[in-house]
């Protein structure tokens, strides 16, 4: 029987995160004013204990690289969520129904999403990062476009996988209409992979938007992202190297995070006693 | 032969979906000139391209002409560069094909390597080893780890070069790069597919007739497993493309991943398509060579 | 009958905590075949496979001893216990498209166990495997030697399965339900070439089965298992002629026979019970089921006793102070 206690590393990825979460709300309303402005007395200054908003050095215009990162959290933030939101309501929509449509409509369906998905999805992102332009909002619906495959895939898979079991065919014959046979038949049994690809896919979207952010095609100055803050600091690397290490860590440490809650999820729900098929009554 | 022409055709329309999207993306976003020209353009230069670009013309003809420009490859000329923007593309195509093939193997070898000794060892410290390298590998930024082993090797510790394309030194910490995510991927690949295959009714039955644990992994197992593990280094090898375009940037490589951001800053979408074109037909290639190792390795496949 | 080849005694596996076999004992003599018999969950596979060490991940030996010729194969560690799988103790698998390995073709399978034992090259193990393939009544051997699995039939394969299990000539045999997988016209050649197998080579079989039609068939003797005990064993002849133990009576019945009309196996086995059997960790496991059952059998289990046929049996009502 697996044992019910979390180990350490779960409660510290659990933590990180919440941390980020909480960071992305409040942090832009918490930092002073004075660690973001410009003091070109202070700056590339490297990271020392005399204040706070030094703790992990400043940028080349003498801001508090601390600062800069807390606020460049939200702006991450948002977008990773916009795309989970997105690509989730979209895919999942799409692939439920392809899922319960005709072998002719799922078969199409599938195509389309074979090519989405075999396709260098940051190539894709260019392409079309170039047609709608680069801001916050083209960040997230570019992303999107290349994420909302991945999740029909897998909801289209759920699908056809509970499509068959014995309580939904019931549903069916007791009369309940398609919609609630979705509502209540298939989507509390297709939710919990669902929600393992939705954290995994939170990490690498901070990943895709700081990659993008850094070659200076995502997130454009003066919001501030993560990825921003490293290409900043690419300059000065040699000398300044704190405005590189630090947002990067930052990355690191968030998508390290969700990556290891979403395969502890994914295999937990494998030693769960939920059997797929309790009714929801 | 009949098998192999059908999945051509199904890839022959996959790629033109994709064409007809990017296709739709240039018309819906605004004024599909915006795309082609600077953004200072005069007038009449706008007339111009209008003529050129054929958006006067009906819609069926527009996409007609588009996709008969794609199969004679004239993608345009490149504004910024005053060549045709294929020759650009194919110029640069070398670096980026040596680069993903030499990743793509030395992440196999050591996923290979890691993902045997792990799934034959559960529980050792390879074993370990592995699932953190599956974590590291699909978490960390690759542009930041590229700065970082830049600042390590290059800077701090000076035994190699920076950035620039110059022989096989040049390659090694852009190949670490490229390589992390891979490596981690399919080793836990290789390391599950293992373990199923070991624990399958036939292992079971070879150990009944004797045979020691080397001999169900290595004349059964490997070969069942390596099925599920090339499909997902296929898989790997394409994305590859998109560590490619940072890679290449942060190390100044020139191949066609920095070529798409050069591309983008230079305002030039003919490139930039040559280049959708280009990796279009390297993912067919790459599919085709899957589905005959699929023949190879599956007898089940080939009737 | 000869010294037996194959001496289970008391044999106690365990997982997750309970008794899935507990204390089986059973012999085999070279030319003997011996059928475990009893429903699924009762242990027989599990009994199986320990005997060569190829238990699952859970389940473990905690009591008993089994010997082969002599020697103790609990006692055995893996390496001398390889020795002796395929080369003197041979597996045959219940389902052929699964114990085959799908990409290999079928001679180096069924050369598998002397290529391991004896090293002979691969040109031989094919010349080899082709020969016993023909002697297990493989038409065109040559080619179904270079075929794979999925190129042949069940009933083929299976035939595959038994050469290869019997291709280092083992003296012991054990057959984990050989022909449930099969077609019915199938079992019976399957059967057959069991039988023909043991007469020309002395071979002591194990035959593992649920079903008592494929037992009456080819069994000298006979185990009856039922959630991991005996509870009947002995000469073929003693316990279908005269079965002593309920559950024995109760499969019996429901093997069909030409007398039986439609309804014919409606009017025995289980059945509705005026009064409910208590079942608890004390008695006779098989209560719930049995149609003469009283509350002695709750209170405690019966021990195996010797019956005037001649076999063992564990049942108070069946015992000479019985009520039946």
């Amino acid at each position: 029987m697996p044992t019910r206690r979390f180990s350490m590393t779960t409660y510290l990825a659990f933590g990180f995160m919440l941390l980020v979460f909480v960071m992305a709300v409040i942090g832009p309303l918490i930092v002073p004013e004075s660690w973001l402005a410009q003091d070109l007395r202070l700056r590339n200054s490297p990271p020392s204990s005399a204040s706070m908003s030094l703790w992990l050095g400043t940028d080349s215009l003498g801001r508090s690289l601390l600062g800069r990162i807390i606020i460049g959290t939200r702006t991450t933030m948002v977008i990773a969520i916009g795309v989970l939101v997105v690509s989730t309501a979209f895919g999942g929509a799409l692939g439920v129904f392809s899922g319960g449509a005709s072998r002719r409509v799922d078969d199409l369906v599938m195509r389309v999403v074979d090519i989405a998905t075999s396709f260098p999805a940051l190539l894709l992102a260019i392409v079309f990062l170039y047609v709608f332009g680069s801001s916050q909002y083209g960040v997230i619906i570019v992303l999107a476009l290349t994420r909302w495959p991945v999740f029909a895939r897998l909801a289209r898979a759920e699908t056809l996988r509970v499509r068959e079991y014995e309580f939904v065919k019931a549903y069916r014959v007791l009369g309940y209409s398609r919609l609630r046979v979705a509502l209540e038949g298939f989507i509390p049994n297709v939710a919990q992979p669902i929600v393992v690809l939705a954290i995994l896919t939170l990490g690498q979207t901070i990943l895709a938007e700081s990659a993008l952010s850094f070659l200076g095609i995502g997130v454009q100055a003066p919001e501030v992202s993560w990825g921003l803050l490293v290409a900043e600091g690419r300059s000065y690397f040699r000398s300044a190297w704190w405005i590189i290490v630090f947002p990067g860590l930052m990355i690191l440490a968030t998508v390290l995070s969700a990556t290891y809650l979403s395969d502890y999820a994914h295999h937990r729900a494998k030693n769960s006693n939920l059997t797929p098929g309790e009714i929801h009554v | 032969m009949r098998f192999t022409l059908r999945r051509l055709g199904q890839a022959l329309v996959s790629m033109l979906i994709l064409f007809l999207l990017v296709f739709g993306a240039t018309r819906l976003a605004g004024d599909p000139v915006n795309i082609y020209l600077p953004v200072n353009a005069s007038q009449e230069a706008r007339e111009e391209m209008r003529e050129e670009l054929g958006l006067n013309r009906p819609l069926p003809v527009q996409i007609g002409d588009f996709l008969a420009d794609i199969v004679t490859l004239e993608f345009g000329e490149s504004i910024w560069q005053g060549r045709p923007a294929i020759d650009i593309v194919l110029e640069r195509l070398p670096v980026t094909i040596v680069l993903a093939l030499i990743s793509i193997g030395v992440a196999a070898l050591v996923a290979v390597g890691i993902g045997v000794v792990s799934a034959t060892h559960p529980g050792s410290r390879i074993d370990q080893f592995q699932r953190f390298l599956a974590l590291f590998g699909a978490s960390v930024p690759d542009f930041w780890l590229a700065l970082m082993l830049i600042l390590v090797f290059a800077s701090m510790l000076g035994i190699l070069p920076t950035s620039g394309f110059g022989g096989a030194s040049y390659l090694i910490l852009p190949v670490i790069v490229l390589a992390a995510r891979p490596a981690g991927v399919l080793s836990q690949v290789v390391r599950n597919s293992l373990l199923t295959e070991i624990d399958a009714d036939y292992a079971v039955a070879a150990r009944s007739r004797g045979a020691s644990s080397r001999w169900v992994v290595t004349r059964h197992a490997i070969r069942n497993a390596s099925l599920p593990s090339i499909t997902v280094a296929g898989d790997q090898l394409i994305q590859l493309v998109n560590g490619a375009v940072v890679v290449e940037t942060v190390f100044g490589l020139p191949g066609i991943g920095s070529l798409s951001i050069d591309a983008i800053q230079n305002r030039d979408f003919t490139i930039l398509f040559a280049i959708v074109f280009v990796v279009a037909v390297g993912v067919i290639l790459i599919n085709l060579t899957l589905d005959v190792a699929y023949m190879v390795l599956d007898p089940r496949v080939r009737y | 009958m000869s010294d037996p080849i194959l001496a289970i005694e008391n044999l106690v596996i365990e997982a997750g905590g309970t008794r899935v076999v507990d204390e089986l004992s059973l012999s085999i003599s070279p030319g003997e075949v011996h059928g475990l018999v009893g429903e699924s969950g009762s242990g027989k596979s599990l009994t199986a496979a320990s005997i060569v060490g190829l238990l699952p991940l859970g389940p473990k030996v905690t009591g008993g001893e089994i010997s082969f010729s002599g020697r103790s194969l609990l006692a055995a560690d893996d390496d001398e216990l390889r020795l002796v799988r395929g080369s003197k103790i041979g597996f045959v698998f219940q389902d052929p498209s699964s114990s085959l390995n799908p990409t290999k073709r079928i001679w180096p399978q069924v050369a598998e166990s002397p290529m391991i034992h004896k090293g002979i090259p691969a040109k031989q193990g094919r010349a080899l495997a082709t020969d016993l393939l023909g002697k297990v009544g493989v038409p065109s051997p040559e080619m179904r030697s270079g075929s794979y699995p999925h190129q042949l039939s069940g009933g083929m394969r299976q035939r595959a399965a038994i050469a290869a299990a019997l291709s280092s000539e083992p003296r012991l045999l054990i057959a984990d339900e050989p022909t449930t997988a099969l077609d019915v016209t199938v079992q019976a050649q399957i059967l057959d070439l069991l039988d023909d197998k043991v007469r020309t080579h002395h071979l002591a079989v194990l035959l593992i089965t649920h079903d008592l039609g494929v037992a009456a068939r080819l069994c000298d003797s006979l185990t009856i298992l039922y959630r991991g005990r005996v509870l009947e064993s002995g000469p073929a002849e003693a316990v279908f002629g005269n079965p002593q133990s309920p559950y024995t009576r109760m499969l019996l019945s429901a093997v069909p026979t030409l007398d039986d009309t439609a309804s014919g196996s409606e009017t025995s086995g289980d059945r509705g019970l005026s009064r409910v059997p208590q079942v608890g960790p004390t008695g006779c496991r098989f209560s719930a089921r049995c149609e003469f059952w009283r509350d002695a059998c709750s209170a405690d289990e019966p021990t195996l006793t010797i019956r005037a046929s001649g076999q063992l049996a564990r049942c108070f009502a069946t015992d000479q102070e019985g009520w039946v």
